[in-house]
């Protein structure tokens, strides 16, 4: 799964009010991953599409889609320091801003087994 | 060529005293453009409900004081979904109770704001006059006005006797004339009506591409209502509900909507006491959650929503918020364009803009 395919699946779900985004958010895997959720209501049931992406991948927004996704899109930028093409962050956090992506975890500590048993994979 | 300047609308305004910066674009006295800014108040709830499950039951109810309840409700919810605990009977109707009682707290205050934003300082004390009976009737159910902390995975943590119940019941029904007078102020009163009549529009399909929620959606002719689907449909506890909606789109419509669902609540109230029946507040659970969930609830500014995933320990991996002013006040700097100056304070205020909850 990936937004390309979230987007084309909008577009064949009819017109702009067919479909409605209640959310788009990250949720960090600690891992240097971020599974991302889409979540729509499309007539009166709840859809999520969810699919892992790199922390330093940038990905195409679906604000041209739908307006009101633009701020979740920004919010995800600032809280997670995630990137979307053409889209800012600046929204909950200046520019001037010490924080960065507060919202992020610590990266998992691998062991030495783990990483011997990931390299022999 | 018109003359231009700039003008900020906040982030410290008369009227509107939560911190929102609008930077506002006028050619002469119109509103030629506006920029947003938020945040300036973000308080990270979100990282600090990774914390302790059990604790955020209260702590959710401090995103916001004016939907406080429905905060720390939907996070219960959430985590019933996550832990299959259901809600026994009675709780999910006291619950129906406070989450309405609140509405008619919020829903008063908005319209009580708008008044005073028209400098219609009266209708503001007669709004708040009805308020603090809503305020006095959470407190005589849950023992606080603002917070209730009435809340626990399952159910609620305190009961309501027959006899309080008959009493707020009583209540509720002698403030419904006075209720209704105040419906007509909304209705039909010249100056609500010239401040408010066409100005700030915001039409269907506007409201679709910016995904506005409750009575902003609901004013511009979108009907949908979290109250009639979900876990949080009334219907599966016998109320009997219809979403309030209007096809206008302007600040009118917006207070229309909410006047009517403020008598609509108090019926629900009313509803909802006349079906309680004796049994447990709540259902037991033992042991750390471990899975994830969602739920929605419609707070009164729209649909509210918490995505939860817990880990099985005392802390959480992840709690997403979704408030519905967060989608409702982007949208702003449509309504805005092409309106005059003095209409800013009225438009914006319309939209019950709550930034408690948008820098949670």
């Amino acid at each position: 799964m990936s937004v390309e395919e979230v987007r084309r699946e909008l577009a064949g779900i009819g017109p702009k009010g067919s479909a409605r985004p209640i959310s788009v958010f990250p949720v960090d895997n600690a891992d240097g991953t971020l599974d991302m959720i889409y979540m729509f209501q499309i007539g009166q049931e709840v859809r999520l599409w969810r699919f892992a992406v790199r922390e330093d991948q940038e990905l195409p927004s679906i604000s041209d889609l739908y307006k009101g996704a633009l701020n979740m899109e920004r919010e995800a930028v600032d809280l997670f320091g995630l990137r979307f093409a053409g889209v800012q962050g600046g929204l909950l956090l200046g520019p001037d801003s010490p924080v960065r992506a507060p919202l992020r975890k610590p990266r998992k500590k691998v062991t030495e087994a783990e990483a011997k048993e990931g390299g022999d994979a | 060529m018109p003359r231009t300047s700039t003008i900020p609308f906040g982030p410290q305004h008369p009227s509107f005293l939560e911190p929102l910066h609008l930077r506002v674009r006028l050619e002469e006295e119109k509103v030629a453009g506006v920029d947003l800014s938020l945040g300036y108040n973000h308080r990270g709830i979100e990282y600090a409900m990774e914390k302790d499950w059990k604790r955020n039951f209260f702590l959710s109810e401090r995103v916001c004081g004016i939907c406080s309840f429905h905060h720390s409700t939907t996070y219960a919810q959430a985590l019933e979904m996550v832990t299959g605990v259901q809600p026994t009977e009675r709780a999910r109707l006291l619950r129906t109770v406070l989450l309405e009682v609140q509405r008619v707290t919020s829903h008063t205050l908005a319209l009580g704001h708008i008044a005073e934003a028209m400098g219609y300082e009266n209708l503001f004390m007669h709004f708040f006059r009805e308020r603090e009976e809503y305020m006095r009737i959470a407190n005589e159910i849950s023992g606080n006005r603002v917070h209730y902390c009435m809340n626990w995975l399952g159910g609620v943590r305190r009961d309501i006797s027959p006899e309080a119940a008959r009493e707020v019941s009583r209540r509720m029904e002698a403030s419904l004339p006075r209720l209704r007078d105040l419906a007509d102020v909304v209705r039909k009163d010249s100056t609500w009506l010239k401040r408010t009549k066409g100005v700030g529009s915001l039409s269907k399909a506007q409201a679709e591409d910016w995904a506005v929620v409750g009575p902003v959606a609901r004013a511009s002719g979108i009907s949908y209502d979290v109250r009639l689907t979900g876990n949080a449909a009334y219907s599966l506890d016998g109320i009997k509900f219809k979403p309030i909606w209007r096809e206008e789109g302007d600040s009118w419509a917006r207070c229309m909507v909410r006047m009517d669902e403020t008598l609509q609540s108090v019926e629900v109230c009313l509803q909802a006491l006349s079906l309680l029946k004796e049994g447990p507040v709540a259902s037991p659970f033992k042991g750390n959650p471990s899975g994830e969930g969602f739920s929605r609830n419609e707070a009164p500014r729209g649909e509210l929503m918490y995505w939860v995933k817990a880990n099985g320990t005392a802390g959480l991996d992840r709690v997403q918020v979704r408030t519905p002013a967060f989608v409702n006040i982007p949208p702003l700097g449509e309504m805005l364009q092409g309106e005059q100056f003095a209409n800013v304070p009225v438009i914006v205020v319309s939209v019950d803009p709550c930034i408690c909850c948008t820098d949670r």
